[in-house]
C-alpha cells in the first residue's frame, strides 16, 4: 500500500482530521450589470470578491484556507451564472497536493451556466507531489446560449526544487453536457502503475505539465481555426479540436512556468478575439 | 458453463471472429487513431516503435477504457442489467477525445450494427437503435458477445487483439513495415492484451481515464495534416 513503507504502516487517512470543505456562489446578471445573489461557504474554502457589485463582469476568487489539499481531503465548489451573469473565478493561489498516506483527496467542481451567461473558470495550477492522492472532476452544464471557458491543468512535482513524482493516483476527469446531455467526458489518469511509464512516447514523454482548456460558445468553426492559429504561436504543445459542440485545448509543457507563461499568452490572443468580458487572464494569477 | 452453452460454444466463437475479422465491413482499415501523424512526425518509425507506442496506448491510454467499455456492456447483459445499457453506451460515446475519434468511433460502430442487425439480428441490438448518438464498437460487441454468451476471458482479449491488430496493420502500410514484422508487432502484444484484459475486468467506469496524452494531440494533428491515407 502506498506510503506504508515509511514507519507508519498503521497510519491511515482516515485516522487524521480531514478537510471537508464547500463553497458555492450564484450570479445573475442584466444590461445593468453582474451581482451576487448567493453565497455559500465552508471552512477550509473562503470566496472573496475584488470586485464590487454591478460590474459588467466580475471576479470571484476561491481560497483554500488550509494551504493544501491532503488524502481524504473533500473540497467542492459550486459556481452558478444566470441571465446576462459575466463573471471569472480563479483560485488564490496554486494549489498543492500533499503526499497522501492511502485514501485521495476528492474535489468537484460543479459550474453552471444558464440563459445568455459567460463563465470563465480560471484557476492556477494544481501541483501534485510525490505520491498524492487525488481524484478531480470538473462538471459543466451548459445551456444553448452561453458562452464558457473552463481550465484545469496539472504539474507533477515541483521541477525547479527538483522533485520527482514516482508515485501516487491523479484522476481529473471532466463531464459536459450541453442542454441537460452528456456532450463529452473525458479523464487523465497516471496510477501507481503508470508512473514508470509516462515518460513513453505515447503518453507524456518529457512533460511535466499538462492541462485541458474548453470553450462553448458562438462561432465555434471559425474560433477553432483562431485557437489552431494560436496554438502554432506557443511555445509548448498545444492543439484544439472540436468534440460535439465544444473545443477542447490540450496543452503540454516540461514544467510549471513554462505552461503558466504560454496559458497566459493563449488567453490574452484568444480573448482579444472574444471581445470584452470575463475571459482574459485573471489578476489573481499575476498576484 | 452448462452442457448446453459449451455444445454451443463453437458456433459463437465463429461468430466472433467473423464480428472481429478485418473483412467485417466496418471500414477500420481506413482509421488509424492517429498513427499516421505519429509516423509522419517521427515519434514512429521502426516495429519496436510501433510496439511502444501501442503497448502504451493499450495498457495506459484509450485502449483501457474501450476495455472497460466493453466488460462493462458484457457484464449489463450477462447480469441482467440490460437497462443500464443506454447510459453506458452514451458515456462510451462520449469518452472521445478528438474530432477524429469520434468519426472513426461512429463510423465504426453504424456499419458494424447495421451488419449485425441484418445477419446476426438480436433484441440487444434494438437497445441502440434510439440512441441520439452512435454507440461505441466496445459496447456494441460486448453486449452482442454477451447474448452469443461467449466467455468474457475469451471476447475481451479477442476484441482488443483485432483493435490493435488494425493499428498495427496501418502502421505496416505508413513507416512501411514487412509483413512478418507485422506479425512480430501483433504477436508482441498478446501479452499486454491478455494483462489489460485480466485487470480491465475488475475495472469500473469509475476509473475510466487515460495517459495517453500524445496519442490525442498525434489524432488532433491529423486533422490538418497534409497528406493523408486515413480518416483518423
Amino acid at each position: 500500500m502506498p506510503g506504508s513503507s515509511t514507519g507508519q504502516a498503521s497510519a491511515r487517512d482516515i485516522d487524521l482530521e480531514r478537510a471537508v470543505g464547500a463553497s458555492r456562489v450564484v450570479f445573475a446578471g442584466d444590461a445593468s450589470g453582474t451581482r451576487i445573489v448567493d453565497t455559500y461557504q465552508k471552512f477550509p474554502i473562503a470566496l472573496a470578491f475584488p470586485g464590487v457589485d454591478g460590474r459588467r463582469s466580475l471576479e470571484a476568487v476561491v481560497i483554500n484556507c488550509s494551504g493544501g489539499i491532503a488524502g481524504g481531503d473533500r473540497l467542492d465548489v459550486d459556481v452558478v451564472a444566470r441571465g446576462a451573469a459575466s463573471v471569472a473565478v480563479t483560485t488564490q493561489a496554486a494549489e498543492k497536493v500533499y503526499r497522501a498516506l492511502d485514501r485521495p483527496a476528492q474535489i468537484t467542481t460543479r459550474l453552471s451556466a444558464h440563459e445568455t451567461a459567460r463563465l470563465a473558470w480560471l484557476p492556477q495550477e494544481t501541483i501534485i507531489f510525490d505520491r498524492a492522492r487525488v481524484k478531480r472532476r470538473t462538471e459543466l452544464d451548459l445551456r444553448s446560449g452561453v458562452e464558457v471557458i473552463a481550465l484545469e491543468w496539472l504539474v507533477l512535482g515541483r521541477i525547479d526544487s527538483g522533485e520527482e513524482v514516482r508515485g501516487g493516483y491523479v484522476l481529473d476527469s471532466w463531464r459536459v453536457k450541453l442542454d441537460g446531455r452528456l456532450l463529452w467526458a473525458d479523464a487523465f489518469l497516471i496510477s501507481d502503475d503508470t508512473f514508470a511509464h509516462l515518460h513513453r512516447d505515447a503518453l507524456l514523454s518529457n512533460w511535466r505539465a499538462v492541462g485541458t482548456l474548453i470553450y462553448f460558445g458562438p462561432s465555434l468553426a471559425r474560433r477553432l481555426d483562431v485557437l489552431r492559429e494560436i496554438a502554432s504561436s506557443l511555445g509548448c504543445k498545444c492543439a484544439a479540436t472540436i468534440v460535439g459542440a465544444i473545443i477542447i485545448v490540450r496543452l503540454a509543457a516540461i514544467a510549471g512556468a513554462d505552461l503558466k507563461r504560454e496559458l497566459r499568452s493563449l488567453l490574452d490572443q484568444f480573448s482579444r478575439e472574444l471581445g470584452t468580458g470575463p475571459f482574459a487572464v485573471p489578476k489573481m494569477w499575476s498576484c | 458453463m452448462t452442457a448446453e452453452q459449451f455444445a454451443q460454444l463453437p458456433q459463437a466463437l465463429l461468430r466472433l471472429q467473423s464480428w472481429l475479422s478485418p473483412s467485417f465491413p466496418n471500414g477500420a482499415y481506413s482509421y488509424s487513431h492517429g498513427l499516421e501523424w505519429a509516423v509522419e512526425a517521427g515519434h514512429i518509425t521502426s516495429r519496436c516503435s510501433l510496439v511502444d507506442w501501442l503497448e502504451a496506448d493499450l495498457c495506459y491510454g484509450s485502449g483501457r477504457n474501450e476495455a472497460i467499455f466493453f466488460k462493462d456492456a458484457y457484464r449489463s447483459v450477462s447480469e441482467g442489467r440490460e437497462a443500464e445499457l443506454p447510459q453506458l453506451a452514451e458515456l462510451a460515446a462520449a469518452f472521445r477525445g478528438t474530432s477524429e475519434f469520434v468519426l472513426e468511433s461512429a463510423q465504426q460502430s453504424s456499419a458494424c450494427l447495421a451488419t449485425l442487425r441484418q445477419v446476426w439480428p438480436d433484441r440487444i441490438l434494438d437497445v441502440f437503435a434510439h440512441m441520439h448518438c452512435a454507440p461505441v464498437l466496445a459496447v456494441v460487441l460486448g453486449a452482442r458477445s454477451a447474448r452469443e454468451r461467449i466467455p468474457l476471458c475469451l471476447a475481451l482479449p479477442a476484441f482488443l487483439h483485432s483493435y490493435v491488430a488494425n493499428l498495427v496493420m496501418a502502421g505496416v502500410r505508413l513507416i512501411p513495415l514487412g509483413q512478418t514484422d507485422g506479425q512480430l508487432a501483433i504477436a508482441a502484444l498478446e501479452h499486454p492484451i491478455l494483462a489489460l484484459s485480466a485487470k480491465a475486468v475488475s475495472a469500473t467506469i469509475d476509473e475510466l481515464g487515460s495517459a495517453g496524452f500524445m496519442v490525442e494531440l498525434a489524432s488532433i494533428a491529423h486533422e490538418t495534416q497534409y497528406t493523408r491515407l486515413f480518416r483518423s
